[in-house]
């Protein structure tokens, strides 16, 4: 099973912590992953096989033409919705940099 | 004496209509969060379609400076958490950019420099922070808009070289059109990574990542300000930490962000949102097509073919705009010399003085070039063919209705120039006294002025000058 201090260690590089709870979860998550990762491994051959990315090709995938669409853009009060705290338009957070 | 290498990473913002993923408009603007969709805040359930005019104009970039171009576009994710970015990853290409393997030529002084393109690839700006004495303020505006990355090889070997590139690149973008690059706007950023070396060492020494600097003479003063600090630490025999630091402009230091071993994993891999698209060859070649001569080769061909001088033609090819009016003028039929000097003392001097662009000028090259060609061919003084230009600019006229208008075609007839000669020598008898007795040939000038006096400035001043000493000298022979 993955260590809690490797998860904590992963986490703080990703600058976010949870609590024990959610910690035990992600180590029962972990344990299914790696568990397929090991069933993978013992898979011979593999090491001049190209990952696949894409299950098959988009034979018609396009690219979008440059418009813009109005009604896609958000209104001010629905882009800071999902923020406790806002000045001026703005999402307000603590101080990112010294 | 230590070896500087520099490598740089450089941002620069697409112009397109709407933004890299999503249709919202990618316009620069002071009020927050106005121009947000779903896909630039990483709401659950978006999916996220490539522009095809970034695309286009990443290619078209790649193409210009002469890197491969791939045969389909692929997009991968750069996983980390900042506050600047809502989804916890960030758009951009690895697996297979829009470019690799290029090169921009440029002059330093009078050498010319290669830098070496490693690669280009496109990916999506950021939101914009904005750091207050104990808080920050996020706008996603920003969100998504295109930015191109172009990163060289450690093959820059001065902050001269490194500033004169940038200049060079920031040419390329305008020339393309592909970007305003206006770096009061952060549309141009730059991270420097440079590092020293003793003389004759191969392996490169331990260096050190500047991020995100924001004008041309701030990465100047950062490298002047790394190379004499890590000079310094190496004099002490000490080493150089590999790490990332932050320049500030305020005090021109640079300080320590943070060190290589806390730096993060990215985790790149595959955006599985985005399926690949293919290239093709007639894209490709249609973008190809639309890339026009780039000011390097505008300047070469001036100062080669044309006998401009490096300095001129540095001036005539700073705006694609300015370069193409110059041509212009040439292809009404002014020589290369009388065009540039007009352009550049009169036309660039006028868009100064007005604070005006080239679009909102009056004068045409047309217009200039038939008021050259006259000054040219002796049918038009100089100064006149000037002060013509000024008012032309001045009143919104045609310069030849102008000349037409106040009959100042130079006059060449001989016959005519005489008369004004002898009307002078007639009413200033003491000068003539003066030249004939005393010998004083630089009175002939006094005579000339007179000339072009009478003649309202038309007469040809050399016709005048031959007129006036061919009375004089009978006179000396009476």
């Amino acid at each position: 099973m993955i260590e809690k201090e490797y998860l904590k260690k992963l986490a703080g590089k990703l600058m976010f912590d949870m609590n024990d709870e959610e910690y035990e979860t992600l180590q029962k998550e972990f344990d299914v992953i790696l568990k397929n990762m090991d069933r993978i491994a013992q898979i011979p051959d593999l090491k001049n096989v190209t990952p696949m990315t894409f299950p098959y090709v988009h034979e018609t995938a396009k690219l979008r033409e440059d418009k813009v669409e109005e009604d896609v853009v958000l209104s001010v009060g629905n882009v800071l919705k999902n923020s406790k705290h806002n000045v001026h338009d703005q999402v307000k957070l603590p101080k990112v940099v010294e | 004496m230590r070896k500087v290498v520099i490598g740089l990473e450089v941002h620069c913002e697409v112009m397109t209509h709407s933004k890299n993923f999503s249709a919202s408009p990618n316009e620069y603007t002071m009020t927050p969060n106005i121009h947000v969709s779903p896909v630039d805040l990483g709401l659950p359930g978006i999916l996220p379609v490539a522009n095809k005019e970034a695309v286009r104009k990443a290619l078209k970039t790649a193409m210009a400076l002469h890197c491969e171009n791939p045969d389909e576009v692929i997009f991968d994710r750069k996983n980390y958490f900042y506050p600047d970015l809502p989804k916890g990853y960030q758009i951009t290409q690895v697996t297979k950019p829009c470019g690799v393997r290029g090169y921009l030529d440029f002059y330093v002084e009078d050498k010319v420099k290669r830098v070496e393109i490693h690669q280009l690839h496109l990916e999506e700006d950021t939101a914009s922070l904005e750091h207050y004495n104990n808080f920050s303020l996020i706008d996603y505006n920003r969100s998504g808009i295109p930015l191109m990355e172009i990163v060289t090889e450690p093959c820059i070997e001065s902050s001269d070289e490194a500033v004169a590139f940038l200049e060079t690149l920031r040419s390329v973008f305008l020339y393309l059109e592909v970007s305003e690059a206006a770096s009061d706007k952060g549309q141009m950023r730059c991270d420097v990574n440079i590092s020293l070396k003793e003389e004759g060492e191969t392996k490169l020494g331990t260096k050190v990542e500047m991020k995100n600097i924001n004008s041309f003479s701030n990465v100047h003063d950062a490298i002047e300000y790394e190379i004499k600090r890590q000079n310094e630490v190496l004099d002490h025999g000490e080493k150089v930490v590999q790490e990332t630091r932050r320049f500030d402009d305020t005090t021109g230091k640079t300080f320590s962000m943070r060190e290589k071993v806390d730096a993060i994993d990215y985790k790149y891999f595959v955006e599985p949102n985005i399926p690949p698209v293919k290239i093709t060859k007639e894209f490709l070649e249609e973008i190809r097509q639309e890339i026009p001569p780039l000011a390097f080769s505008r300047m070469n061909k001036y100062m080669e073919e044309y006998g401009l001088s490096r300095y001129d033609a540095t001036i005539l090819v700073k705006e694609k705009k300015i370069s193409d009016y110059f041509e212009e003028v040439i292809k009404n039929g002014a020589s290369y010399k009388s065009a540039s000097s007009w352009v550049i003392s009169l036309v660039l001097a006028s868009l100064n003085k007005l604070e005006i662009s080239l679009e909102e000028f009056f004068l045409t090259p047309k217009m200039l070039a038939d008021v050259i060609n006259l000054v040219d061919n002796n049918k038009l003084s100089m100064d006149h063919g000037k002060k013509i230009i000024y008012q032309a600019i001045k009143e919104k006229r045609n310069p030849i209705e102008i000349i037409e208008e106040n009959h100042l075609e130079k006059i060449e007839d001989q016959n005519v120039i005489l008369n004004y000669a002898q009307e002078a020598i007639e009413e200033n008898p003491e000068q003539v006294r003066q030249y004939v007795e005393e010998g004083k040939d630089y009175i002939a000038n006094f005579f000339v002025g007179k000339v072009m006096q009478k003649s309202r400035r038309q007469a040809d001043p050399k016709i005048a000058l031959e007129m006036i000493k061919q009375e004089l000298e009978k006179r000396k022979n009476r």
